[in-house]
């Protein structure tokens, strides 16, 4: 069953909007820089992308009018939906349902709490989602889901199914990370944070930078969308998800489950992967995985030259909020027939040699893009997009 | 479809596929001093905290008390699908590891407690300690999180979706601290084993799943323990000819209802 995507808002280290975030990397800029919301004396890195200040986010948000959000991860969340509305309405709904993924959550929260001996009483996790019930009139189901780095394509992944189930015309996905020194300092621990700013595929790559943002897709069952003269900006056609059971941090060299996750989505598309038209990496720029990412890529499409796209040189690694922005940035270009490129991306590694978009945007006729994911626990997850035209 | 196999550990002790014991203690999990030795059934794991430990033996229990029936091939049960709810998630570890900064410095938290520090890390720990490929998700939705993964999981099994997924929830903050939301009740951890109808025959089916969510109504609020509990209850023995409804609320809203029926 196909979804239609009919709006599509972010926040990201580009600032407020997807719109500007698209366009800055289509000409090849990067929203990295050094970290200034918190200390990063004795770590490893000193750079991240980070989203608009907390002021921002609110005036951003204010037009939803909503009693300010208690966390900065559902501050982004709100700012992303504002973008996504832009004037459209959401009356309250029974039928709309909201599924958010982030890793997280308001962490700053339960940190402050754990750091003076307070013991959490509440669902700290659940508040971004719930955050954007409130402000949407949203009763249809309203959860969060967890899935490391693929937590919003398994939040996309679940919407599919509210509305395939026919409980649901809509469903609000969202994909929302804050940058926290927790999580910086945990990506410090296990070496994997690049002194330079992240370049995916790159031979002189030296890991991943961390970002932060959200994204928020409105998602509806095309008969629902047409019905109220909705036009698709895209059509989420396949999902399809897999575990490596190989790892708890590093994927599985040989790819087998992302292949399996890509195959899944491919066939539930009904799609054959020689028809793909570009492919959308998780691309973090370690080596671990941009080397099993190639790997897939050269398998799935048996060698074939399909462009490979990646944000996170752009945007940084923005965890439970990646694939959410993933999609959207990808569906956003692929209504402009443009191919974003690899941002940071200058010489490619050998090891992991895919046929990248260099440099900047450039123009690409092609309707079919396929999405992928991965995280720790070794969880991947792929999804099909379809552009009507 | 049918609930084929259920495990619960719970401050009472553990039971598998049979009523589960009266919770008549408060705080952690009672001991269980005939688990399976994780040694024998994760040979590979690095030293797993509790909460992983206790997901892998309890799913490992689950798994066998289904294969004493089951005529598949591992081969299929590797593509069982892994969805489990949870409110408190990953804090245990979080704890550590926050710990582990302030006592050791900004730049030496520790890499092998950072790991666990998400709500999947330990049911990535069953799939590799299982040989589990099927999706890998939790679910968060107040202090019903884990009934409403079984509306879920119920969902993708009853729809085609998923092969057979094993599901419900886990509590295990740890460190004495309240286990859900306020309330005095105990750590938890319940899993259901669900698969289509005609894999099972004998066994209780799950109907009418459903979750929703309406703020305003917040006439009353279920733990965690008490919706999964009930479940296991409803799932261990008939009761007369009807269905059995077991419904949970949240004190956020959030809302979850299912049917069991024998």
């Amino acid at each position: 069953m196909s979804a239609a995507i009919t709006s599509l808002g972010a926040v990201t280290g580009f600032g407020l909007g997807l719109e500007p975030a698209v366009a800055a990397l289509l000409e090849g800029r990067s929203a990295i820089r050094p970290v200034t919301r918190f200390s990063t004396d004795g770590l490893c890195s000193s750079l991240g992308s980070e989203a608009p200040t907390d002021a921002a986010l609110l005036a951003a948000a204010a037009e939803l009018q909503q009693p300010p959000a208690p966390d900065r991860a559902s501050r982004l969340l709100l700012a992303a939906l504002a973008d996504a509305l832009r004037g459209r309405i959401l009356e309250p709904n029974p039928r709309r349902a909201v599924v958010v993924g982030t890793t997280k959550g308001p962490l700053e929260r339960a940190v402050a709490d754990w750091e003076c001996g307070v013991a959490q009483t509440e669902d700290l996790l659940g508040g971004p989602a719930r955050v954007l019930a409130a402000a949407t009139g949203s009763r249809g189901p309203v959860f969060t889901t967890g899935a490391a780095c693929a937590s919003s394509a398994v939040a996309l992944g679940e919407a599919l199914t509210l509305l395939e189930d026919g409980c649901c015309d809509e469903v609000l996905v969202g994909g929302t990370e804050a940058l926290h020194s927790f999580i910086y300092q945990g990506f410090h621990a296990l070496k994997a944070l690049a002194q330079a700013p992240a370049a995916p595929f790159d031979a002189g790559r030296t890991g991943l930078t961390l970002g932060e943002g959200a994204a928020v897709l409105v998602v509806e069952s095309l008969p629902h969308a047409q019905s109220r003269g909705r036009r698709p900006l895209a059509l989420v056609e396949g999902f399809g998800t897999a575990v490596d059971g190989f790892d708890q941090t590093a994927p599985d060299p040989s790819g087998a489950g992302l292949l399996a996750a890509c195959r899944i989505a491919l066939a539930r598309a009904g799609v054959k992967a020689h028809e793909i038209d570009r492919y959308h990496a998780h691309g973090t720029a370690t080596v671990q995985n941009d080397r099993m990412e190639a790997l897939v890529h050269a398998t799935l499409f048996a060698n074939a030259p399909v462009p490979v796209c990646a944000i996170k040189g752009a945007l940084g690694h923005t965890l439970g909020a990646a694939a959410a922005l993933d999609i959207a940035v990808c569906a956003q270009t692929l209504c402009q027939q443009i191919l974003p490129p690899i941002v940071n991306l200058r010489h490619l590694d050998p090891s992991a040699p895919v046929p990248a978009v260099l440099g900047i945007g450039r123009p690409s006729p092609g309707r079919l893009a396929l999405i992928a994911n991965a995280g720790f626990g070794g969880i991947n997850t792929a999804v099909v997009l379809r552009w009507l035209g | 479809m049918v609930v084929s196999a259920f495990a619960v550990w719970g401050p009472s002790g553990v039971s598998v596929n049979a009523p589960p014991m009266r919770q008549s203690s408060l705080g952690l999990l009672a001991p269980w001093p005939d688990a399976p030795a994780l040694a024998v059934i994760h040979p590979s794991a690095r030293r797993p905290p509790r909460q992983a430990a206790v997901l892998v033996q309890l799913a490992h229990a689950l798994l066998g008390a289904r294969r004493k029936t089951e005529t598949h091939s591992p081969s299929e049960w590797a593509e069982t699908d892994l969805l489990l709810g949870t409110v408190k998630g990953s804090e245990a570890a979080d704890r550590d590891f926050l710990q582990s900064v302030q006592e050791r410095g900004n730049g030496f938290g520790s890499p092998s407690t950072f790991v666990y520090t998400l709500s999947t890390a330990a049911p990535a720990e069953v799939a590799l300690a299982l040989g589990l490929h099927g999706s890998l998700a939790t679910l968060t939705a107040g202090s019903i999180s884990g009934l409403s993964a079984v509306v879920r999981a119920a969902k993708h099994v009853g729809q085609g979706r998923s092969r057979a997924c094993i599901t419900g929830g886990v509590e295990l903050p740890g460190r004495g601290q309240p286990t859900v939301l306020g309330d005095s009740e105990g750590e938890i951890a319940a899993l259901f084993l669900l698969e289509p109808s005609a894999e099972a025959s004998g066994r209780p089916t799950i109907s009418d799943a459903e979750l929703g969510f309406d703020p305003e109504a917040l006439d009353r609020s279920d733990s965690p323990t008490a919706t999964l509990l009930a479940l296991a209850s409803a799932c261990a023995e008939p009761r007369g000819i009807g269905p059995v409804e077991i419904a949970g609320r949240s004190r956020e809203g959030h809302w979850a209802r299912l049917s069991v029926r024998w």
